[in-house]
């Protein structure tokens, strides 16, 4: 079930007044995991078994923890558990694949067999959400929660479910249990997220698909011009994708009641790497900053080994963005970006003399580059593409005018928002005017150039 | 407004109040309303007396809705499916052409629709025809519709047929109609929602004119690679040739040898190099059109200075032309929905605003493909022998119940023409169940006291197939109803001493 669909509404039209009449009745969990599950059901009900499976091991590992003093055993169960998980439906293909071309290359006439599953909608969204509890009460920093509705509905509240927010334990549990006053601010404020949302997700990301997919799709057909353009587009994309859903999963989690954590702040604003993984999918990021960087020592040991913690954190995050050496290589592009500037972006030249546009437009230019990986959808596309680039012949690109236009509206409305003259943008005046301009354009453009079909989130695939 | 002053609610949050909020969706939501009825009053609409629905805007019901409340100024309404509409025949032969020819005036509006049956009429009445309420209507009656379990939607297999989203949604009232009930609820949804059959209109009316060729438009890769040829008879073809760049030409040459697949390097150069043509100002001369059975809007296009022209309409022209210079090798450029959706891919360069200077299609535009107008016994084709149905359980026939029923809910006065159908095509056995169906058919509208006439059977050769005549066959018609008692009464015509067929 897809955000921006008449299915959802109908759902969360028939979901939120039960939710509100039951809120503070012990039928509000039950109600909410039900709604939960339907909601993910609605994909496909076998995977429902997964999440509860999950669900039930990490349930079961806290307990475990909390009656015994060896309390290891119980934390490498969920661990091994849900990287099993993860590992078998989301890595198993790839892991073959890549040890039958081993195989092949040596000679050896033999081949492991592929596993041949479908990988589960958000698999490694609510694996890492559930995950991080088990640690985090290990690490003596979150209460046992001895309800298994309320854990079960932590796990699978809806609005952030398949693409996150990975919400922490210690921040979504207590809310759980909060029995908060929903005022109508916090509607206004959850509608506002929603059509901010609704905007990015319609009106510009699937907008600027057409484009990319039409030159991504075959980029041997395609020179310079239009390679670099559709590489800019699908960074563009992919931001507007992945934050217009975190915007309506926050603003349907606002209505609710619950404040969802904060998962993009203007990442092309960024003025250096480190800032820009600061600034996007900040709920991964720093889930990989608690859980992978830091018990690898983070930054507490020599420079060399901060640097190794810096690169493998980078590439396991690629890694877990994808099960293909393009994911990896896009990793490793960061990796390699972090270690050579960690130290630039600290001095006092770089940060007092370097002119903000100067650093804002290499950071968006390097992440750019790295997106090529990202989204060719083969090593060999992104070799050719990056070959063609650097080869560079002239070609019209026949990139649509209107797609360049309203991605800088876009990036200059960021701006502003983030420069001193953020203030032109608070008057109540501007900001309707805004709203409704977003509004109409949406329905209207949707009404005349959208398909029948809702488009994928892109991040549904990881 | 925000509920904690340290609350980040997002990044460039554009944050209302539930005021503001109030205030936003209102503005907006005058803004959508607005749009459609704004619309009506900037769009031209033609209106001359031979005026009917373009033929690409069959489906644009928005506009049929719109051309209802153009036309109800008219004394006399007729409405119908594409034999009222006149799918053999230019505007200035339809019946009501004649009927107005013989009434004088302007008296008679064609408010028929290519390719419409009774049960999608019933919705096209009852959602669009709000404008015509309390006019006086003449509706015509195709027992066509009933001649077999597949005209009259009965099959219990899944069938496809025109114009399914006028149907109902709501009740499984066609057997042969499947949809998935959540496309159900969305298409009904749509039929009510002004901005929605508004889009819907631009999209046909506007956005609707491909002119690029993507690989599906080429019908027979190797045959339009092997007639691009310089050697080649026809000028456009040695034009296209001449004007092919080398690598293109080799591509042409090697997709002709090939096996026709679309997806090969040499057919996609090629495909690339014609585009490349199509997009040129100068690719048509007038030497090289000669010959070519131009569609009216190409032709409309070409007679103007082609200085004037916006690209847009520059390569439409060309596209047109390239499609009637080479009819078995490139499919008509056909409004497809799913090619609106990629619009701007295909224009990038364009305002889409720049859409709007097509104006809308002509009514003098024709069907695709071309009818061949000629008489049925000219065209190879034999008699036929339907089952036919039996009006009691027939669907069709109980939603032409329906659209009456509904058009005199609405005051309107309903004069129905049964027929003319071609009997001449019909063998023996079914003629008689055909003229069975007919006298029950009479039957009911005389025990229902709605007024009627039975068309007169045309001469054979009048006929361009089961049910649509040709020019002079309506000009008979029209002559004849013009000639009936009940149908002079009906329209408010000045009696005429002539012998009535009429009930």
């Amino acid at each position: 079930m897809l955000f921006h669909t008449w299915t959802f509404v109908l759902f969360f039209l028939i979901v939120y007044p039960v939710y509100l009449a039951t809120r503070r009745t012990r039928f509000k969990l039950p109600w909410l995991l039900a709604a939960s599950y339907v909601f993910y059901g609605a994909w496909n009900p076998l995977y429902l078994l997964l999440i509860v499976y999950s669900t039930t091991v990490d349930y079961v590992a806290v307990i475990g923890m909390s009656r015994t003093r060896r309390r290891k055993p119980w934390l490498a169960l969920s661990v091994v558990n849900n990287l099993g998980l993860l590992g078998f439906f989301k890595y198993g293909g790839f892991v073959a694949e890549s040890l039958n071309a081993l195989l092949a290359w040596a000679g050896l006439p033999f081949a492991v067999p592929q596993p041949g599953v479908l990988l589960p909608v958000g698999i490694s969204f609510y694996v890492f959400q559930s995950m991080s509890y088990t640690i985090d009460y290990y690490r003596g920093q979150v209460d046992k929660e001895p309800s298994f509705i309320r854990y079960a509905t932590f796990v699978s509240l809806f609005p952030q479910l398949v693409a996150g927010p990975i919400e922490r334990a210690r921040n979504l549990l207590p809310q759980l249990h909060e029995d908060r006053r929903i005022s109508l601010d916090d509607v206004a404020d959850g509608l506002s997220l929603f059509v901010v949302g609704f905007f990015k997700k319609v009106a510009l990301a699937d907008f600027l698909a057409l484009y990319v997919d039409r030159v991504y799709g075959a980029p041997a057909r395609f020179a310079a011009p239009a390679l670099i353009l559709a590489t800019v587009a699908f960074g563009w994309q992919i931001y507007f994708d992945f934050s217009g859903y975190t915007d309506m999963a926050r603003g349907v989690g606002r209505m609710m009641g619950f404040r969802l954590m904060l998962n993009f702040n203007n990442p092309y604003l960024a003025t250096g790497l480190g800032d820009f993984w600061r600034r996007w999918h900040i709920s991964l990021s720093t889930w990989f900053r608690d859980y992978v960087y830091i018990p690898l020592g983070g930054s507490r040991r020599s420079d060399v080994r901060t640097y190794v913690n810096m690169a493998l954190t980078m590439l396991v995050s690629g890694l877990w963005h994808g099960a293909s050496w393009t994911f990896v290589i896009w990793g490793g592009l960061h990796a390699l970006g972090r270690v050579a500037t960690r130290r630039l972006e600290s001095t006092a030249v770089y940060r007092e003399r370097v002119p903000l546009a100067v650093k804002r437009l290499w950071v968006f230019a390097f992440v750019t580059f790295a997106w090529i990986f990202f989204r060719a959808r083969t090593l060999a596309d992104a070799w050719l593409i990056v070959r063609r680039i650097a080869a560079f012949a002239w070609h019209d690109p026949a990139c649509p005018l209107l797609a360049i236009g309203l991605v800088l509206a876009v990036w200059l409305y960021q701006a502003l928002y983030e420069s001193r003259m953020r203030g032109l943008l608070r008057p109540a005046p501007v900001r309707i005017a805004l709203v409704a301009c977003m509004l109409v354009y949406a329905a209207v453009h949707t009404a005349v150039f959208a398909g029948a079909a809702a488009q994928q989130f892109i991040y549904f695939q990881f | 407004m925000a509920n904690e002053p340290d609350d980040v609610l997002a990044a460039n949050d554009v944050r209302l109040s539930p005021r503001e909020w109030l205030v936003a969706l209102a503005i907006s939501a005058v803004a959508l309303l607005a749009i459609p009825l704004v619309w009506r009053r900037l769009e031209p609409l033609e209106a001359g007396a031979d005026c009917r629905l373009p033929y690409s805007l069959s489906s644009d019901y928005w506009f049929y809705d719109r051309a209802c409340r153009a036309a109800a100024g008219r004394r006399t309404l007729v409405v119908g499916d594409s034999v009222i509409w006149g799918h053999y025949v230019p505007t200035d032969q339809t019946l009501t052409h004649h009927l107005n020819a013989g009434a004088g005036g302007e008296q008679f509006a064609n408010l028929g629709v290519d390719g419409i049956h009774p049960a999608a009429m019933a919705g096209l009445i009852e959602l669009y025809g709000r404008g015509i309420a309390g006019c006086r209507v003449v509706l015509h009656a195709n027992l066509l519709w009933t001649a077999s379990p597949r005209h009259d939607l009965q099959t219990r297999k899944e069938a496809s047929f025109n114009h399914p989203t006028l149907v109902p949604q709501l009740s499984a009232a066609i057997p042969c109609y499947r949809e998935t009930p959540w496309n159900r609820v969305r298409i009904a949804a749509r039929h009510r929602v002004p901005l929605c059959g508004w889009a819907e209109h631009v999209q046909q009316a506007y956005f609707g004119r491909p002119s690029r060729l993507v690989a599906d438009d080429v019908l027979d890769w190797r045959a339009l690679a092997a007639r691009l040829d310089p050697q080649q008879r026809h000028p456009l073809a040695a034009r296209l040739a001449a004007l092919l760049p080398d690598d293109a030409r080799d591509a042409a040459r090697a997709s002709a040898a090939g096996d026709g697949e679309p997806e090969t390097p040499e057919a996609r150069r090629l495909l690339e190099a014609l585009n490349a043509l199509i997009d040129r100002r100068d690719l048509l001369r007038p030497e090289d059109l000669a010959g070519l059975a131009l569609p009216l809007e190409a032709r409309e296009l070409l007679s103007r200075d082609r200085a004037s022209l916006s690209a847009m309409q520059v390569r439409r022209a060309n596209r047109l032309a390239l499609q009637a210079a080479f009819p078995t090798e490139i499919a008509e450029a056909r409004f497809q929905p799913e090619r609106v959706a990629k619009w701007h891919v295909e224009h990038p360069y364009e305002n889409p605003a720049a859409a709007f200077a097509w104006g809308l299609p002509s009514p003098d535009e024709a069907p695709t493909p071309t009818p061949d107008a000629r008489p049925w016994t000219r065209r190879d084709i034999a008699k036929f022998n339907p089952p036919w149905v039996d009006l009691a359980t027939s669907i069709q026939w109980a939603f032409f119940r329906r659209t009456i029923a509904t058009l005199r809910r609405r005051g309107n006065t309903v004069f129905v023409v049964l027929g003319p159908f071609n009997e001449h095509m019909l063998a023996e056995t079914s003629r008689a169940a055909y003229l069975q169906r007919k006298a029950a058919a009479e039957a009911w509208l005389r025990g229902q006291g709605i007024p009627h006439c039975i068309a007169p059977l045309l001469p054979s050769e009048l006929y361009a197939d089961a049910s649509h005549p040709l020019g002079q066959g309506y000009a008979l018609l029209a002559e004849r109803l013009l000639g009936d008692q009940a149908f002079r009464r009906f329209c408010g015509l000045p009696p005429q001493p002539e012998r009535s067929t009429s009930q």
